[in-house]
């Protein structure tokens, strides 16, 4: 893995009227790595989530991505720079098919239908979903719903993956070959961010930790770093029995 | 003075469209519904009135609560035989399905009462003016203004005060969140869609002794409606009476200074500079 | 079948349609040419119409404006400057382009309610300019057209040549709409029109691709406009900036298929021959009868067959292929 950072905040800052929603936060992500989000509710994981993804701006601080400030970025512009996102409660283009939905996030990197069509197929592929494609999107169920969200983004061609709670909902065995899913989309080349709220899960799948709790970052490290730092069990694990794979 | 003259006369005739934006902001603020046959609402509240006074003589300002109850019935079985359908299904099925519904009864009330304009003709109130200093002022244009008035600060005393107002602005604020609270949300779209059309009715009443009345009249007063309701911040009452004045006024002007016949378009450019400049109007959007 | 042969078999049936159209209302009275002529008009003003409406699934109120911007614009050339209506046509599609782009602007950005009120409010506001200014548009009497047969002055002595003309127009649009919706535009559009913002996240630059749908919609609007005035040979503010006339773009897109390219084609022949029809027999005593049908359909339509006829014909189509299956695996 090159340690290469691709992705950066630096003092990143967000309020809502009175509430400081993300505080100063200083992130950084290297290309290849798999960056798991942790922390309570309502703690600024999701609002930093939006930062990164250019749903919406920051009242101060930096965010730099490839090399250039992206600071006011929207994010249809962060998508065609390479930063992909999916949405916590999934959003299917509900009257087109899969491949359709699938499609139109392909057409975020070409002009051309044939060649929309192509990427739009391998992402399907990737995420599990070969053979669905003519099936309307609304008819899916909720973990091909998921999938179907990841294969969109992963159409965009994208360096970086930001995964928005997309397993919550899932039961066991959805979530375990989910997380294969997810192991084989990180070995084919894409970053991923995943902010998450199935602590085991993300344990699991991720190469460095990174707690957030009221807005700051208490934490950032190994897996097994991050479960056995008392600040993190204080403020939000508990004593909890994990083992890291 | 003229000038003067000119801004009385733009406030009352914001007293008129106040009865009507109210009602549409409160509907679009508690039930999220737009709602595009509002305007012949307004139009069967004139009808009802033209019907009552040269029928059975009643004058328009003593029908008024019959009117006002007639509407809020039609309003409530609009909504549960048709436009409840609608409710959740997004803003274009609604102006689909509501702006169907207005061909039906702009049409059938071609059909009934004809195409012509139609006025009450002589009446007490109706062409009497009063006079403070320099400046006139029609009787029944600021009877209009008053009743405006009154009505909307009901409304907002209700919303704010009474266990049902609260209810409906919590409605207005998180439908799911009321609902978990014992809120009954179907009950309350119900009786705001009631209350929205018997507002538009009770501006039928009151504009019906200034104004004629024909089939088409709906579609430009809508317009207004939702201009003035732009203005004023979606879902404020208080936002929708303070605009629905300077949205008279601002036509008013507009006539004094242009043309008559160019106040409207005055009034379509201003919502355009709304939209570019502050579309989320001048109150915040929380219902009262 | 590969694309491009699907292409070439479309647009030969297309021609071939028109031909035989064509070749039908050549032996037709007066009733029936004029009917179809006019179902033709109506269905390439609604698919213009369902460019932006249905395809981008912003709901425009003020086609009236950009199909009045078009006949007035040819009209006043015309009468005033003896400029031919074919010149008229294409500087009235550039205009009223140009004005559904301005338009777009500072509505597109915020919900589609706001681009509704704001096209009713152009559309109006068009109308009453042009009853006030008598100087230039003649006011509420409306332009008489001087007939002057002959191909340059868009002039013609028999009903089939208007059918040509009107036909050959529609298959213009409806070409346009079908290139549209097998390019990215058309896929771009549809994530807009179904969700905007999970659209936006997903790299598509939602404003622009409205505006490009509002442009080219308002545009193919005035094209027809002009064509309509040579036909009637008259034009006043009520017939070219009614909002009728919107409303009428709305109801037979949606009745026959709001998003689909031969939606509102199939919408007005549905539609306008029965409210000819009956316009004709009650148009006396019951003038608004046909408004009201158009507006009973459009909500009926709207809540039970949300995709129109359209998405009738196809339930019953994949309904039978799926019953046809189910047979061959006995």
């Amino acid at each position: 893995m090159t340690s290469q950072i691709i992705l950066s905040t630096s003092g990143a800052t967000k309020r809502f009227g009175g509430v400081t929603a993300v505080n100063n936060v200083d992130f950084s992500i290297n290309r290849g790595e798999v960056v798991g989000i942790l922390g309570p509710n309502g703690a600024g994981k999701s609002s930093f989530f939006n930062l990164l993804a250019g749903a919406i701006q920051p009242d101060s601080g930096t965010i730099n991505f490839l090399d250039q400030d992206v600071t006011s970025w929207q994010s249809h512009e962060m998508c065609a720079k390479g930063l992909a996102r999916t949405f916590q409660i999934v959003r299917p283009l509900k009257g087109l098919t899969v491949l359709e939905n699938v499609m139109v996030g392909a057409f975020a990197k070409t002009r051309s239908v044939r060649e929309a069509k192509e990427i739009a197929t391998s992402a399907i592929e990737l995420v599990g979903l070969a053979g669905l494609e003519n099936v309307v999107s609304s008819n899916l169920t909720l973990g091909f719903r998921k999938r179907l969200e990841v294969a969109r983004a992963l159409a965009t061609k994208p360096e970086i993956l930001l995964l928005d709670e997309v397993m919550s909902g899932l039961n066991p065995a959805e979530l375990d070959s989910f997380l294969e899913m997810l192991r084989s989309v990180n070995k084919d080349g894409v970053t991923l961010i995943v902010v998450e709220h199935i602590v085991s899960a993300v344990i699991q799948i991720s190469t460095r930790i990174v707690v957030i709790v009221q807005g700051s970052t208490i934490a950032n490290g190994t897996p097994s770093e991050v479960i056995n730092n008392k600040l993190v069990i204080d403020a939000y694990l508990g004593e909890l029995d994990y083992e890291v794979s | 003075m003229v000038l003067v003259q000119v801004v009385v006369s733009g406030l009352l005739l914001g007293g008129i469209y106040a009865l009507l934006s109210v009602g549409v902001t409160l509907v679009l603020g508690v039930v999220k519904f737009v709602n595009f046959a509002q305007g012949e609402l307004l139009m069967i509240g004139m009808y009802a009135t033209l019907v009552i006074y040269t029928g059975v003589k009643i004058h328009p300002y003593l029908a008024l609560p019959i009117i006002a109850l007639m509407m809020f019935f039609l309003g409530v079985v609009l909504h549960f035989g048709l436009l409840k359908w609608t409710v959740g299904g997004g803003h274009n099925l609604q102006i689909v399905v509501t702006l169907g519904l207005g061909l039906v009864l702009q049409s059938g009330a071609q059909l009934i009462f004809g195409g012509n304009f139609q006025s009450l003709g002589e009446g007490k109130f109706f062409n009497s003016v009063i006079q403070l200093g320099q400046i006139y002022i029609s009787v029944s244009r600021l009877i209009t203004l008053i009743v405006a008035t009154v009505v909307t600060f009901a409304l907002v005393l209700v919303l704010d005060k009474t266990l049902w107002g609260k209810a409906v602005r919590a409605t207005a604020m998180d439908q799911g969140a009321a609902q978990l609270m014992g809120i009954k949300v179907k009950r309350i779209y119900l009786v705001t869609m009631g209350i929205g059309s018997a507002l538009a009715g009770i501006a039928g009443v009151m504009l019906m002794p200034i104004y004629p009345v024909y089939p088409t009249i709906g579609t430009q007063l809508l317009l207004i409606g939702f201009i003035i309701v732009t203005l004023g911040g979606l879902g404020s009452v208080v936002g929708a009476f303070i605009g629905s004045l300077i949205v008279g006024v601002v036509e008013a002007l507009a006539g004094y200074w242009f043309d008559s016949s160019m106040s409207s378009v005055v009034v379509y450019i201003f919502f355009i500079l709304i939209l570019l400049v502050r579309p989320q109007g001048i109150m915040k959007g929380d219902v009262a | 079948m590969s694309n491009a042969k699907k292409q070439i078999t479309l647009w030969l049936s297309a021609v071939i349609v028109l031909f035989l159209i064509t070749l039908f209302s050549s032996r037709q009275g007066y009733f029936v040419g004029h009917l179809i002529i006019l179902t033709i008009i109506s269905a390439a003003l609604a698919s213009a119409w369902n460019i932006v409406g249905g395809m981008a699934g912003q709901l425009s109120l003020g086609h009236m404006a950009f199909f009045g911007i078009g006949a007035y614009t040819s009209t006043l050339l015309y009468t005033k400057m003896e400029i031919s209506p074919w010149f008229g046509l294409i500087l009235g599609v550039l205009l009223s382009s140009l004005v559904a782009f301005l338009v777009g602007i500072p509505t597109f950005r915020l919900e589609g309610s706001y681009y509704a009120l704001a096209t009713l409010a152009l559309g109006l506001s068009l109308y009453q300019l042009s009853v006030k200014f008598v100087s230039i548009t003649n006011g509420a009497q409306g332009i008489a057209i001087p007939f002057k047969d002959s191909f340059a002055n868009m002039s013609f002595s028999a009903l089939w040549q208007y059918v040509l003309l009107a036909g050959s127009y529609l298959i213009i649009v409806l070409g346009v709409c079908s290139y549209i919706a097998a390019t990215k535009l058309g896929f771009q559009l549809a994530a807009v029109r179904e969700d905007a913002q999970a659209a936006q996240a997903i790299g598509v630059n939602t404003m622009r691709v409205k505006l490009i749908a509002g442009t080219i919609s308002g545009g193919l609007a005035a094209g027809i406009g002009s064509i309509y005035a040579q036909y009637i040979l008259f034009i006043d503010p009520h017939s070219a900036l009614g909002v009728n006339i919107a409303i009428q773009a709305v109801v037979l897109s949606v009745v026959g298929g709001v998003g689909f390219v031969f939606g509102p084609t199939l919408g007005a022949i549905a539609l306008i021959p029965i409210s000819q029809i009956i316009l004709k027999n009650f148009g006396a005593s019951a003038p608004s009868l046909h408004i009201l049908i158009y507006g009973a359909v459009t909500i009926l339509v709207a809540l039970v067959a949300p995709k129109g006829i359209i998405g009738v014909l196809r339930q019953i189509s994949s309904r039978i292929s799926n019953r046809s299956k189910a047979g061959q695996n006995d």
